[in-house]
């Protein structure tokens, strides 16, 4: 294999790159959408379901992604769609970054309400961090988020700030 | 002068300060207006059009008058509100307005050119002559307007942005607001109180943000507020505001309300106040505004002042209450202050020349009595301070009792409580909007020099309406919204047009109800950090290799590859050159790509691409032209299918977003029915360019066996998955250079070590990487259309690809591409330009002309899209867009530039300028 580059963000206190996760981004097609949610439970609504070591979140209508540690994540969902959505390799295309400062520090880039009591246990949210789209999910002690690659350094330097001030 | 007694400011602890370079002490808790009038200082300011000298009139952020440029340097505020600003150690301020002193202001002169300086005198004056203007009156204007002067540097400070959501936010922690927002803590919930000044107690269940204004109310229940974290301190590292966006369900806004001024002759006189802001400064400040005043209302609430002053020891010399019989409240507070009461009377004028000396009283009998005094406290009366429930457009209501607005439709999820609502206010109040036949001038706006005569003015030459009376007299105008003026103008105009005040009607109230620091609102998003960056896979081996980055949108992309010594066109054509040679490599990854799957993905791109698609076999690409609805063309890329039901689309990188938005609203709204998803890949996939005649032998040694990249089996446009050396990868036939080509993918974690091991694949054949100018140089060589041309107003015809139409099937743009109008041959359409000066070089952007006419937009035929030095001809060349082109090759035309002075002649030529039969792609 070619070797591969992890991106350089340094953890801090309360800022880390996560390590390394296979990311599978799965879509209903309109003519086999019932067929798929009869073959499988996905969230209908913005939050995630963990199974099997694999968090599938709802990512927007009839979309979702799946988040594993484990290797081979594409080729599985492949197998468990058998035609009835799109499945997309995302492992390379997402970052994923963790955040385990207060809930106000976040506060000062996520425009959405990270309270426990409006964003709960499962919940997931598609919006914005400062000026980066990203994806959010609690995870424990914190929350991750989860952005397009080539936003990844931005996103790390505007949480730094944010939550290391 | 300070009282030895009372008052809420800490005596133990002393500040130093200097206005206008005097050094001055005050105590911690005054604000820098307290601490000025207890070291005597009247005089604070002057005025804007006629440099009155001017005093502090209010103890509030409604303050009109005591503007201040604050701190030095960098850190310089204009405009600043000295009643508002907390007093801390070292603190620097300077007046305003004033030429060479506020004591001795040279412009103070203008005050003789009263007359001329009336309402609307701008409109009429500074006509004539007319070449005067540019070089005389709009320097001088410009030189006289405004009060205070931007430091002109970069703000120094560091803002902070937040949101926050909460279920109630009250706005106001006076009385009212801390018993609403502790009734709302006890409901439970989440609770904040916001409140403009300096912290008292806090509150429990409570999120209090003091030193907070809650500027602005907007949808969703949203409010924007600025929190002071270190305005009262002295310069330092940590952010010095926060920018709140609070969310919440409900509003309960305490904002309490704002005296209004009365207006009689010379009521601007250093030393006359509200009567309201007199009692706070003697009461919390232990400050006096003098030793023997004269108090002016209309109402009973001002009577509170009375023992106040009696209390403190300082004389009041007399009540003046313009009710023909006063009231029993006015009557009996006077009597125990052994105060005399003048009923049914008014203050004529006032006199002074730097501070106020006296007045001028009319009694009730007509008489005129001269008393002597050092401070005037006036009061007509209380305006509840209504700005945020008007926001939305809500209009506030007058409410005749109290002879005040009070608010009216309010915005959804708000009530008001306390003074706010207009509750407990203006007990008796008779109006008096303005002392008649004022016998010198008197004004209802301060800041912006507004009088009672220019509200007359403006109803003699027509300008009734409320908007009208605003910005013909600019009363409300000011960095104050009028907050002391606006109500005393309309009713003066209700007055002189014999309406009533609710007939005459408000002007609108629009955040933010204070001046809000432009770094608030940005916040963390300044210089590099104003947008996020996006990087490519290979940004860091291109740095190493010593590239210069340009930002392409959000990217930043390798624009060029210096060796030592090399300029950029130096590096350009030298990158150039090594391609057509031997092979290069570039980063194309910033293209946007897409992935689109489904059983109807090909009848999906049928629809939004001009040509066909159905037909194409899989392991295939093909270039994909993408109109608008409205015939012109949005972008163009080319499309790849992997699998029978699967293709990856490319775009252009500016386009990328925008045509990803496109085929979701395609799907979504014009064929909801199709099987069809999109995903977007374009940072999954690291895809670098390999061109150039040796680009075949650089990926042979590279992908791994049993693939065959021979010619035969990988013709031009071919596409397929491989890997190397064991990593997936993507391969595909394309040229944008016209050489030999190649783009090859990778996952993005590999993309580094992929460029790295191209470089030493491709080493003996001299493979060089190049960036996005040789691209550039590269596609302009070759005819290719790129942002330049693809720039929102050519169509398929305009750029010679209407043979991309296909007949057999509808398109998006295809019935309104058709219109007379977009196939006319007249229009301008793509050809190539060289110089007939080989030597000579043009830019992008110069206009085309025919020869031999005047150079005017009446003879305009065109302009240049794109210019290049081409290192494969040696010489300059262009792409344009000319009327007629194609059926000009040959002709002489004038390039002409005049911003640039560039004035040339040049061949209209065919846009391919190297291997015009295309036998390089095919090699």
């Amino acid at each position: 294999m070619l070797e591969a580059t992890t991106l350089n963000l340094p953890g801090t206190a309360h800022v880390q790159l996560a390590p390394p996760h296979s990311i599978v981004s799965i879509a209903a097609f309109k003519t086999t959408e019932v067929a798929l949610h009869q073959a499988a439970t996905l969230p209908v609504t913005p939050h995630y379901v963990l199974g099997n070591g694999v968090m599938f979140l709802w990512s927007g209508p009839a979309s979702w992604i799946a988040v594993s540690q484990a290797p081979d994540l594409e080729a599985r969902i492949l197998r468990a769609a058998n035609g009835l959505a799109a499945v997309t390799d995302q492992s390379d295309g997402r970052t994923i970054l963790r955040v385990t400062a207060p809930v106000a520090k976040l506060q000062k880039l996520v425009p959405i309400d990270l309270d426990e009591s409006a964003f709960g246990p499962n919940a997931t949210a598609l919006t914005l961090a400062g000026h980066i789209p990203m994806q959010i999910w609690r995870c424990k002690n914190g929350f991750e988020l989860c952005c397009f690659r080539s936003f990844a350094e931005s996103l790390y330097h505007a949480l730094v700030e944010a939550c290391e001030v | 002068m300070r009282l030895s007694t009372g008052g809420a400011i800490d005596r133990t602890k002393i500040l130093n300060f200097t206005f206008d370079g005097k050094a001055y002490q005050g105590f911690a808790g005054d604000t820098l207006a307290s601490a000025l009038l207890a070291n005597g200082v009247k005089l604070v300011g002057r005025s804007f059009k006629y440099h009155r000298p001017r005093g502090i009139l209010s103890a509030g952020s409604e303050e009109p008058n005591a503007l201040v440029e604050l701190r030095t340097g960098a850190y310089r505020e204009p405009n600043t509100r000295a009643t508002v600003v907390e007093l801390y150690e070292g603190l620097v301020a300077q007046s305003q307005n004033r030429f060479p002193s506020l004591k001795y202001d040279v412009l103070s002169v203008n005050g003789l050119l009263a007359p001329v300086f009336a309402a609307g005198f701008y409109y009429k004056t500074f006509m004539w002559p007319a070449s005067f203007w540019e070089k005389l009156y709009e320097p001088m204007i410009r030189r006289a307007a405004g009060l205070g002067r931007n430091a002109r540097l970069p703000d120094p400070d560091v803002y902070e942005k937040s949101t926050a959501f909460c279920d109630v936010l009250v706005v106001g922690a006076g009385a009212a607001g801390r018993a609403a927002a502790a009734q709302a803590a006890r409901a439970g919930g989440r609770v904040i109180l916001a409140d403009e000044n300096p912290p008292v107690s806090g509150a429990e269940n409570v999120v209090y943000l003091p030193r907070t204004t809650v500027f602005g109310v907007y949808d969703g229940g949203t409010y924007g507020a600025a929190e002071r974290l270190a305005d009262h301190l002295p310069a330092g590292p940590g952010p010095r505001q926060r920018l709140w966006r609070i969310v919440a369900k409900r509003c309960i806004l305490a904002s309490g309300a704002i005296e209004r001024p009365l207006v009689f002759g010379n009521n601007d006189l250093p030393g006359i106040m509200l009567a309201g802001a007199v009692e706070k400064y003697v009461s919390h400040y232990a400050v006096s505004p003098g030793r023997n005043g004269v108090l002016f209302l209309n109402n009973d609430d001002a009577a509170s002042l009375i023992p106040v002053l009696t209390e403190a020891g300082i004389n009041l010399a007399a009540v003046v209450d313009s009710r023909p019989k006063s009231s029993p409240a006015v009557r009996d507070a006077a009597v125990e202050a052994s105060t005399a009461l003048f009923a049914g009377s008014f203050i004529a004028q006032a006199f002074g020349g730097l501070a106020v000396t006296g007045v001028e009283i009319t009694t009730s009998r007509g008489q005129t009595i001269k008393l002597e005094c050092d401070f005037v406290a006036m009061s007509a009366g209380w305006n509840p301070a209504v700005h945020l429930t008007s926001h939305l457009d809500g209009k506030p209501v007058w409410d005749e009792n109290i002879a005040a607005f009070v608010p009216g439709t309010l915005p959804p999820g708000m009530e008001v409580v306390g003074a706010a609502a207009g509750t407990g206010l203006n007990a008796n109040i008779v109006p008096l909007w303005s002392v008649k036949n004022a016998g010198a001038k008197a004004f209802v706006d301060f800041q912006n020099d507004v009088t009672a005569s220019d509200i007359t003015l403006a109803k003699q030459e027509g300008f009734v309406a409320v908007e009208h009376l605003k910005r013909y007299t600019t009363l409300g105008m000011a960095t104050d919204q009028g907050k002391t003026a606006n109500v005393n103008g309309l009713a003066l105009m209700a007055e002189a047009t014999g309406k009533t005040v609710p007939e005459t009607g408000t002007t609108r109230f629009r955040p933010p109800y204070t001046p809000v620091a432009i770094g608030a609102l940005a916040g963390p998003h300044r210089g590099k950090n104003f947008r996020p960056t996006r990087r490519t896979p290979t940004h860091d081996w291109a740095a190493g290799l010593g590239a210069v980055f340009v930002e392409t949108g959000l990217w930043l992309r390798a624009q060029y590859f210096p060796q030592s010594g090399e300029d950029w066109l130096a590096a350009t054509s030298r990158e150039v050159n090594a391609v057509r040679a031997g092979v290069g490599i570039c980063d194309v990854t910033t293209l946007g790509k897409i992935d689109i799957q489904g059983p109807d993905a090909a009848a999906f791109l049928e629809s939004v691409y001009t040509n066909s698609w159905a037909n194409l076999p899989v392991g295939k690409a093909r270039y994909g032209l993408m109109l608008r609805e409205d015939g012109f063309v949005m972008d163009d890329g080319t499309t790849a299918r992997l699998a029978e039901d699967h293709y990856v689309m490319t775009t252009t990188t500016a386009n990328a977003a925008k045509v990803f938005q496109h085929l979701e609203f395609c799907h979504q709204w014009l064929w909801p029915a199709l099987a069809v998803c999109f995903c977007s890949v374009t940072d999954q996939w690291a895809q670098i360019a390999v061109a150039g005649p040796r680009a075949r032998d650089t990926l042979a040694k590279l992908v791994d066996p049993p693939f065959d990249i021979s010619n035969a089996a990988f013709p031009y446009m071919a596409a397929a998955g491989l890997t190397i050396s064991g990593t997936p990868a993507r391969l595909f036939r394309l040229s944008f250079s016209g050489e030999l080509a190649y783009e090859i993918a990778v996952p993005a974690r590999y993309g580094a070590a992929l460029a790295q091991a191209l470089m030493e694949a491709g080493a003996e054949f001299g493979i060089t990487p190049y960036g996005t100018e040789a691209l550039g140089v590269m596609r302009i060589e070759k005819g290719h259309p790129a942002g330049a041309e693809l720039n929102g107003q050519t169509t398929a015809h305009d750029l010679g690809l209407a043979k991309l139409f296909s007949r057999k099937k509808d398109f998006i743009g295809r019935a309104l591409a058709s219109r007379e109008a977009l196939t006319d041959p007249a229009r301008p359409t793509l050809i190539g330009l060289k110089l007939v000066n080989q030597g000579d070089r043009f830019r992008a952007g110069a206009h085309l002309l025919p020869q031999n006419v005047p150079a005017v937009a009446a003879h305009d035929q065109g302009f240049v899209t794109s210019v290049a030095f081409s290192p494969t001809l040696g010489y300059w060349i262009g792409l344009g867009l000319l009327q007629n082109g194609p059926a000009r090759l040959g002709e002489i035309i004038r390039v002409y530039d005049p911003i640039r002075n560039g004035d040339a002649l040049a061949e209209v030529v065919s846009p391919v300028f190297v291997d015009p039969e295309g036998t390089r792609l095919h090699a």
